[in-house]
């Protein structure tokens, strides 16, 4: 099941597109990562997403239900921070959960205490939010948006303002709740890190269009490239290219790279290590996302 | 009614809805001194042109209705238009309408619980200020009497009205009332106003700038005829009540333009509010 489906959604603000004609299916027990640069629409579709602001064109479903028709039913189970925290500053950290959340039972409060000392703020819940650090705002901003038992938690950048310690446990957090099973999480970040190491499909956005979207290990799959460190270089790409077709690359430090095409990486080495060259090094080459996103906004060639 | 709930818990947990109730502490305290120390030259004059002692007069309900023209005319549009501009511009300045608006409601139930507060907050302030002023005017000029009314203070013609203790303290409570009613439609513009203002002091301005102008209109004598159209004249319909007798059916048309003007002022609250777009 669709959990959240965008079809052909497009925003502008007077004459600037922010989002265009974007597509997007996301499907229950994802954890969905929008990530693009600042000012690439990431917000702007979040929120079109959960009705703070209305499209130009196309629609939006959340958990099946039409978010402009049957707003309410769409939004019954969806909890989400977005951009900073805001809270009311008079208020605690606890009644501030009670009046946003809009649940005043007992319930309510046993599962804030819960998140809260997973996160470690439950001894602050009965402080005042003025009182609150940045970290501390955005980490009870993560719990509202669990309250009072969501199904679709939206995040995004959950990890702002945190220190390296809270952006760790928040991280840890956000997979653990995301392992329940049949909670979806869609988070956006402009921390591709954060993205690689949390969510299970991606979808990459630039100038309010989308540029690539699918599973994060279609995207990072090996290529069968394998870097390797030899002796002498010169004999070493001679044989390589006697005993498979491909263009090898050098690097410093008696470095080679190559894509295997007729041969296994232990061949390789045998006919190397046979040919009195010696071995030091031969590894598979692993893609990160960063490099597969600069590769995908252009800002990778010229390096 | 979980909106009004909510709604009621946002308004009466901030310290900032208090500064009415302390304001009208002080002016209280100001006003004592105006009338203890100052001659009164207009207030003896009149009050000796028609054969009576003005220290007669000086009790409790006396204070009470002097009380009411700096007050009403002054202050209580200044607190009204604070509270209507925290309603929703301050929410929206401080992100919390994004924080609130994620959750499903419908936006005209919570336009609706903001004006149901505002009413709430209007009734209970103008409660404080009829006591604070009844308590202030027993504790220093002794306890109610007759009261005298100069009418060319409430804009009711020349001479004066004297009132038995019973009826003044009858007509002061109704002019409370009315006053809080009238409210409404200042703080239903005001809400209108805030639709439109990212900051809570902007719609805050903006809304008693528009009423002061409205007010200094309603004045211009080359303008008389167009009074009955300027929402302030209905807003100081409550004058009417001093009078003897009263003007029902003046009254009764004031009552109906405030009504009138504070429920166009409401649908185009929610109306705009519906459709609006938050992205703060």
């Amino acid at each position: 099941m669709n959990v959240i489906e965008l079809n052909g959604v497009s925003k502008s603000f007077r004459d600037r597109v922010a989002v265009k004609e974007f597509n997007l299916q996301v499907e229950q027990g994802e954890v969905f990562g929008l990530l693009g640069r600042n000012g690439a629409g990431k917000s702007t579709t979040i929120k079109m997403m959960l009705g703070l602001i209305a499209p130009d064109k196309g629609n939006i479903r959340l958990m099946g239900r039409d978010l402009a028709q049957e707003h309410n039913r769409a939004l019954e189970r969806v909890g989400a921070l977005v951009e900073r925290p805001s809270f009311y500053e008079y208020l605690t950290g606890r009644k501030n959960l009670q009046v946003l959340a809009r649940n005043f039972g007992s319930d309510l409060d046993r599962k804030s205490d819960e998140l809260a000392e997973r996160l470690g703020i439950l001894n602050r819940l009965g402080d005042k939010v003025s009182t609150y650090s940045q970290g501390m705002r955005q980490k009870l901003g993560i719990v509202l948006s669990m309250l009072p038992d969501s199904r679709l938690v939206v995040l995004d950048e959950p990890t702002n303002g945190l220190d390296p310690q809270g952006i760790r446990e928040v991280r840890q957090f956000i997979r653990e709740f995301a392992e329940q099973g049949d909670v979806t999480v869609f988070l956006s970040s402009h921390l591709l890190s954060e993205v690689e190491q949390i969510c299970t499909s991606l979808a990459v956005i630039d100038m309010g269009e989308v540029m690539v979207k699918g599973p994060i290990s279609e995207m990072l799959k090996e290529e069968n490239e394998v870097e390797l460190q030899v002796g002498s270089v010169t004999r070493a790409v001679e044989i390589i290219q006697s005993v498979c077709e491909s263009s090898v690359s050098e690097f410093p430090n008696n470095r080679l790279r190559l894509n295997l095409k007729s041969i296994s990486a232990a061949e390789l080495n045998r006919r190397l290590v046979n040919a009195g060259i010696e071995v030091s090094e031969l590894r598979p080459v692993k893609r990160t996302l960063e490099e597969y996103f600069l590769h995908l906004t252009g800002e990778g060639s010229g390096g | 009614m979980l909106t009004f709930y909510i709604e009621l818990i946002k308004a009466f947990y901030r310290r900032r809805t208090y500064i009415g109730f302390g304001g009208y502490c002080v002016l209280m305290f100001l006003m004592y001194l105006g009338m203890t120390y100052s001659k009164k030259p207009f207030l003896t004059r009149i009050t000796s042109e028609a054969g009576l002692n003005l220290s007669d007069f000086m009790n409790g309900t006396f204070f009470v209705s002097m009380a009411l023209l700096p007050t009403v005319n002054l202050l209580f549009p200044v607190f009204v238009s604070l509270m209507a501009g925290d309603l929703l511009a301050a929410e929206s300045q401080q992100g919390t309408l994004r924080t609130m608006l994620i959750r499903p409601v419908d936006r005209w139930k919570i336009i609706l619980a903001k004006i149901a507060v505002l009413q709430i907050y209007l009734l209970v302030l103008c409660s404080f200020l009829a006591l604070i002023s009844l308590l202030t005017g027993m504790l220093c000029f002794g306890s109610p009497g007759d009261l005298l009314v100069p009418r060319q203070f409430f804009k009711l013609g020349s001479g004066l009205y004297v009132y038995d203790a019973d009826v003044a303290l009858k007509k002061l409570g109704s002019v409370y009332l009315y006053v809080a009613f009238s409210g409404l439609l200042l703080g239903s513009m005001g809400m209108l106003v805030s639709l439109y203002c990212e900051s809570s002091a902007a719609a805050v301005i903006t809304t008693i700038v528009i009423y002061f102008v409205f007010n200094i209109l309603g004045s211009l004598p080359p303008l008389e005829e167009f009074r009955h159209l300027l929402f302030t004249t209905h807003m100081e319909a409550w004058k009417l009540l001093m009078a003897d007798p009263v003007p029902w059916g003046k009254l009764t048309r004031s009552i109906t333009m405030v009504l009138t003007f504070s429920i166009t002022f409401f649908v185009l609250t929610v109306l705009g509010f519906t459709r609006k777009d938050v992205n703060c």
